[in-house]
């Protein structure tokens, strides 16, 4: 979860994207991240969240897993079969019940659980957005 | 009900599938039901296909077989019948049927067996086997009422718990932002801070019960608790867990003595065993505040770890301890005391799945002592 910090030349390194399909969670995470001085783009769908990480290639997505028109694990699939975007980092964060073993086939750079401490939020973020 | 008091039946037409290869034998038992006041309509068959197929025509009020066929016996008679229709009445007859076969039978599934030189007892039994059969539809019927609702249950905790954990998510960041900001920047009054602190501690304590809630709906949907196991250290665990407890105990007025000196390695679910041993903790907080709780982890042999959580506080009857352990189950009226019942439930399990046992001692006024055996590696695979 470390070894993130060599690969992904070329990423927005303080730009954050957050996939979620509840408005809340979406100006939340938006708005303390903001406060922290990181850029932050939102994105309601997995099917937003591809577009946005094509065109802006943040250094980190925060990514929900059950959303309508593409959920968290569709949108990992795409990502990780497109060698333009497959190096963004991804965390998803997710209230889904054994959570643990649902994120292990994603091979992702980590999780967290609803509900999340801020403190945990933000050591996952300056790890991979510095 | 006597069986010579038959025509009060009234001449009830009763649908009869008979099992029988001999037509007169069919005469001999239609005869006794008639002079036992049914109008019995009969269909005969003879083999397994036939009788699989008149089964599935469906419509009969009874099944009556003879129990010893050339071509179908009547314990195959009886486990196709059982197998196409659980509840249908089944009464067998014979001539030859003797006391293991007639156990056999009505282990089986068989609701009576007459024999034939006594075929007036024939229409009593097929009266009581009916009403028999009845009854077990219908106590059939409850219990899948039963279990589809108790499944209709779990489900709803499930999805009630995931959809209560998103706008607490985004609350408990909010407030712990708030939080952040008035520390950095030294806005907030001191009256503010108290009120952003209550308004964390309710969110926290909410953000338990929804966890706990899911927890208990997917252990009640599987129906057992999975573990994975590491090797780790129960003394530490306990320290862990303790130091947890600090503020609560303090608040409680209880003072948390730790006896856990020595490593207590073994191979557990580091997450499962974490709740088992807060669980036990805040039982002790909670049915004895004000007296110290004792934590103590001990090696009885080498292959055993024992955790002993002690409290001096109101204490549990005899009657109540096994009840505990169960689900919803509590020893006090549950208004006097929070919570939702299930932490020494899911204990016990966690427990249990680990191969282990807990059990409790305990008296009124006498406080109560819990004890947890853990093996340190899982049945068959010690070196």
């Amino acid at each position: 979860m470390t070894a993130a910090a060599d690969a992904g030349a070329g990423l927005q390194r303080r730009a954050v994207l957050v996939v979620d399909d509840d408005r809340d969670i979406r100006e939340t995470l938006a708005e303390i991240l903001t406060d922290e001085g990181y850029e932050v783009l939102t994105a309601r769908n997995g099917a937003e969240g591809l577009a946005i990480v094509a065109e802006q290639r943040p250094g980190l997505v925060l990514l929900d897993l059950f959303m309508p028109v593409m959920d968290g694990a569709e949108f990992r699939r795409q990502q990780l079969s497109d060698p333009e975007i497959a190096d963004v980092p991804v965390v998803v964060i997710s209230a889904a019940a054994g959570l643990e073993r649902k994120v292990e086939p994603l091979a992702l750079a980590g999780w967290l659980e609803k509900p999340i401490h801020i403190d945990a939020l933000f050591a996952m973020v300056g790890r991979y957005c510095r | 009900m006597t069986a010579g008091a038959g025509p009060d039946r009234s001449e009830r037409t009763l649908r009869v599938l008979m099992v029988e290869d001999r037509e007169d034998d069919a005469k001999l038992v239609a005869l006794a039901l008639r002079r036992g006041g049914w109008r019995p309509e009969i269909e005969r068959v003879d083999s397994a296909d036939a009788l699989r197929t008149a089964m599935g025509c469906g419509g009969f009020d009874v099944v009556i077989a003879e129990y010893a066929l050339p071509r179908l016996n009547g314990l195959e008679a009886l486990r196709i019948v059982r197998e196409l229709s659980p509840d249908v009445p089944f009464v067998l007859v014979s001539a030859t049927i003797g006391e293991e076969g007639a156990v056999e039978a009505l282990k089986a599934g068989a609701g009576d067996f007459v024999t034939k030189q006594n075929l007036a007892r024939l229409s009593t039994a097929v009266e009581r086997e009916i009403a028999d059969a009845q009854l077990r539809r219908e106590r059939r019927e409850t219990l899948d009422a039963l279990r589809q609702a108790v499944a209709a249950r779990d489900q709803f905790l499930n999805i009630a718990s995931h959809e209560l954990k998103t706008p607490l998510t985004a609350l408990q960041l909010q407030l712990q932002s708030l939080s952040r900001s008035i520390q950095d920047g030294g806005a907030g009054s001191d009256r503010v801070s108290a009120k952003i602190r209550t308004l964390s501690r309710s969110t926290d304590r909410l953000g338990e019960l929804v966890n706990r809630l899911l927890d208990v709906s997917n252990i009640a949907a599987s129906g057992h608790v999975n573990i994975v196991r590491e090797d780790m250290d129960l003394a530490e665990l306990v320290h862990q867990v303790g130091a947890r407890f600090e503020r609560a105990a303090a608040e409680a007025g209880s003072q948390l003595r730790i006896d856990a000196a020595a490593p207590a390695r073994g191979s557990w679910d580091r997450m499962r065993l974490d709740a088992m041993v807060t669980s036990l903790v805040a039982n002790a907080l909670k049915y004895g505040p004000g007296r110290p709780i004792d934590l103590a982890v001990a090696a009885p042999d080498p292959t055993t770890v024992r955790l002993t959580v002690r409290d001096h506080g109101i204490g549990i009857a005899p009657a109540d301890q096994a009840r505990i352990f169960e689900r919803f189950e509590r020893a006090v009226p549950e208004r006097h005391y929070g919570g939702f019942g299930l932490g020494l439930w899911v204990a016990r399990l966690v427990v249990e799945e680990h191969g282990g046992r807990i059990n409790v001692s305990s008296a009124p006024g006498q406080g109560s002592v819990f004890e947890v055996e853990l093996p340190r590696a899982p049945r068959g695979a010690l070196r």
